[in-house]
């Protein structure tokens, strides 16, 4: 699971109906990072694959930006160990090449393995394995 | 020759002849999505045709466009030095993206007869211009006229000529005096004579030159004047040549070559046309299908670009067979960014996500309609009355799932679809139907989304499917939401009924043909073998098992001390 996902999930239990942030990650089991680089795809209408890839990542992080809950990824990249975003995005800030990538890379390459996801307000739990996360409801949790 | 303003630049388009209804879409929406608009930035022009009315349809297009924006709003230059300088858009780049042209001409003359094209070539502008040479380009790759080498490969649909009948018509336009050297093989320039004849459904000719069976010249089909002739030079020479689909290398990401399948998985070649009418652009696209199966959809979307977003309710299909045969196995196959996938249930995905945002840019999907892969929802099985999970048996508990009829599928797709996509996002998904369907009235419709293509694929006589292409096109209002649901299917059930039940209706249309009976018979009679031989192997291994540790103890004589030998051997 990347963060990406993680951060436009929210708790889907029918008692939460109030709660619209992501649940909390609350057991880390196993974390993989890729490599940015390796998230190339081939792409062979123009040269320069580097430079692709770089143009790639920053305008898909520019495009999701303005979904972002900013707080909540905050909260789950300090879960997983990653403090390299600010506590804030200032307008300059949402232009920069820089911050763009390093974004990128948090949403995108960092992936929840193995661990468990928590509501707040109804303290459901939802298994991640495999990189899967299991959203599933119980029978009578639906209406 | 001076040029008047009447005179058009016009390229010839060569579709294959498969996937007939959706030749137009797929093009209409590469050229829409690239900024070209029919119409203002270019016109179709209707096919030369000599008084006949043929009622085939005919696997070319011709575009035209004004010559004032070729060389600045437009490209068709094979090198891509053009393609970097800003707005000015590469034809050949661009149309090198459908997935059902052949190939691409630069239309110097067409008419009914091979005269009327050699004449037409005369008159045209496209000899001289070439001549000049200005748009060859001025970099250190482009050669100058005089030097170019050439060929002209004549085509005829599937008819056969021999090579000095073939000559012949090479020789129609020798007027050009092409000064370079002839070279069959990756030429600079390679220029196509065409001669159109009938074609049926299958892309067969109507009218064959030659009989199947003793390879004889059939007088009167040879006699038959040909429906078009056209003469051009192939565009793309650089890396596309004369068959695109070759050079795009289509066959790659066939099904047969990836290691994770399931019964439901989208073919390639469709799946493909999908993502054109998605307009998945190559960069920073988010792509969705809520019914992500084995990914078969998501992985073509990978290649134009996209980042990939699954959901199934099915998790035994998202976490794959093994290691090596799951969704990401397949991704890693033509080394593309994995998937990212989710359990969860699309009928209640407002419960799952934050769905109020506008997220997606395309969702395509091929959702479950009971015919290989039935639809279920959460929820209890019984129904009634539900007890909650107790608190001891909550961690081996599995959930529970219910049938989810076909007509909320749909409805709750497009609800989804409404919710998720950005403004002028695509849905685009695939509807089963029989002939009774009549997709003016009975497809699903909803308020935010606007209809943009229907393309039909025949697959029985009776039966086919229909891949439907839909736009957002207002935002959507979550107070409104039962409304919409409710609008979705305008001749209410009656509609939704003729999607629901087609495996039924599919089994009760083959009970009706002749020899069903034995064929059923002799079926069931092989299951039962199948089923004898499975049940036999099960017994032997457990007999084996058995003497296996008798014979630990002492040995055993007799047949089942061999069985169990050879057993052991094999």
């Amino acid at each position: 699971m990347r963060l990406l996902t993680h951060n436009v999930m929210r708790n889907n239990a029918s008692g939460a109906s109030k709660a619209t942030s992501p649940p909390r990650i609350t057991a880390v089991t196993k974390v993989r990072v890729d490599d940015s680089s390796s998230s190339s795809a081939d792409d062979d209408d123009d040269g320069g694959a580097g430079d692709d890839v770089v143009r790639r990542e920053v305008e898909f992080a520019r495009h999701v930006l303005p979904v972002l809950d900013w707080d909540s990824l905050l909260r789950a990249a300090s879960a997983l160990g990653l403090t390299s975003l600010p506590e804030s995005v200032s307008t300059e800030l949402a232009e920069d090449e820089g911050f763009l990538r390093a974004l990128y890379h948090v949403l995108m390459n960092v992936h929840l393995v193995d661990g468990m996801l928590t509501c707040e307000v109804t303290g459901k739990e939802f298994p991640v394995t495999d990189g899967i996360v299991n959203m599933m409801l119980e029978e009578h949790e639906c209406e | 020759m001076s040029l008047d303003a009447t005179q058009q630049y016009t390229v010839l388009i060569e579709f294959v002849h498969k996937h007939l209804d959706f030749h137009n879409a797929e093009l209409h929406s590469v050229l829409d999505m690239h900024g070209i608009r029919i119409g203002t930035d270019c016109h179709v022009q209707t096919l030369p045709i000599d008084g006949r009315s043929s009622e085939v349809r005919r696997p070319f297009k011709i575009l035209s466009f004004p010559w004032s924006f070729i060389g600045c709003k437009f490209s068709v230059s094979d090198g891509d030095e053009n393609t970097k300088r800003e707005k000015c858009i590469n034809l050949v780049t661009a149309l090198s993206r459908c997935t059902l042209i052949r190939s691409v001409l630069e239309l110097w003359g067409a008419g009914p007869t091979i005269d009327d094209c050699v004449e037409s070539v005369q008159k045209g502008y496209y000899p001289r211009r070439h001549q000049e040479g200005k748009h060859l380009g001025i970099g250190d790759g482009a050669k100058k006229f005089e030097v170019r080498t050439w060929s002209i490969l004549v085509h005829t649909l599937g008819s056969t000529y021999t090579r000095e009948e073939q000559n012949d018509m090479r020789s129609a336009f020798s007027f050009l005096h092409l000064p370079g050297r002839v070279q069959m093989k990756d030429p600079d320039d390679e220029y196509l004579f065409i001669r159109e004849v009938e074609l049926d459904g299958q892309g067969g000719a109507v009218y064959p030159r030659h009989s199947g069976t003793n390879k004889q010249v059939i007088p009167e089909n040879d006699a038959r004047p040909p429906l078009a002739c056209y003469f051009g030079r192939v565009l793309g020479n650089n890396g596309l040549g004369r068959n695109w689909r070759r050079s795009n290398r289509i066959e790659q990401y066939s099904l047969k070559k990836r290691c994770y399948l399931g019964p439901t998985s989208m073919d390639s070649e469709l799946s493909l046309i999908m993502t054109n009418l998605a307009q998945i652009k190559p960069r920073g696209s988010f792509v969705f299908d809520p019914f992500v199966g084995t990914g078969s959809i998501l992985l073509t979307a990978a290649l134009r670009g996209a980042f990939c977003f699954g959901t199934d309710i099915d998790l035994r299909v998202l976490r794959g067979r093994n290691q090596d045969e799951n969704i990401s196995s397949n991704f890693k196959q033509f080394d593309l960014p994995p998937p990212e996938l989710v359990r969860s249930d699309n009928a209640i995905y407002h419960r799952h996500f934050r769905h109020h945002l506008p997220l997606f840019d395309a969702i395509v999907t091929d959702p479950p309609y009971g015919i290989r892969a039935g639809a279920r929802k959460s929820g209890s099985r019984k129904g009634g009355e539900v007890r909650p999970i107790s608190d001891e048996h909550r961690y081996d508990h599995v959930a529970q799932t219910r049938p989810y009829a076909v007509s909320d599928v749909l409805s709750d797709l497009l609800n989804v679809a409404a919710m998720t996509l950005k403004m002028g996002g695509k849905l685009v998904y695939v509807i089963p139907a029989m002939s009774d369907f009549d997709e003016r009235v009975d497809l699903p419709r909803h308020e935010c989304l606007t209809l943009n293509y229907v393309c039909y694929q025949p697959l029985q006589t009776e039966y086919g499917r229909r891949t439907v292409t839909m736009t957002k096109i207002k935002e959507y209002d979550e107070k409104k939401r039962s409304e919409y649901v409710e609008n979705t299917w305008v001749n209410g059930a009656e509609s939704a009924e003729k999607v629901a039940n087609i495996r039924e209706r599919l089994i009760e249309a083959a009970k009706t043909k002749p020899g069903y009976e034995e064929k059923a018979l002799r079926r069931k009679a092989i299951r039962k073998s199948t089923k004898e031989t499975k049940k036999k192997a099960k017994r032997d291994a457990a007999t084996k098992n058995a003497t296996e540790n008798a014979a630990s103890t002492t040995d055993v004589p007799g047949d089942k001390g061999e069985a169990a030998a050879k057993d052991a051997a094999l």
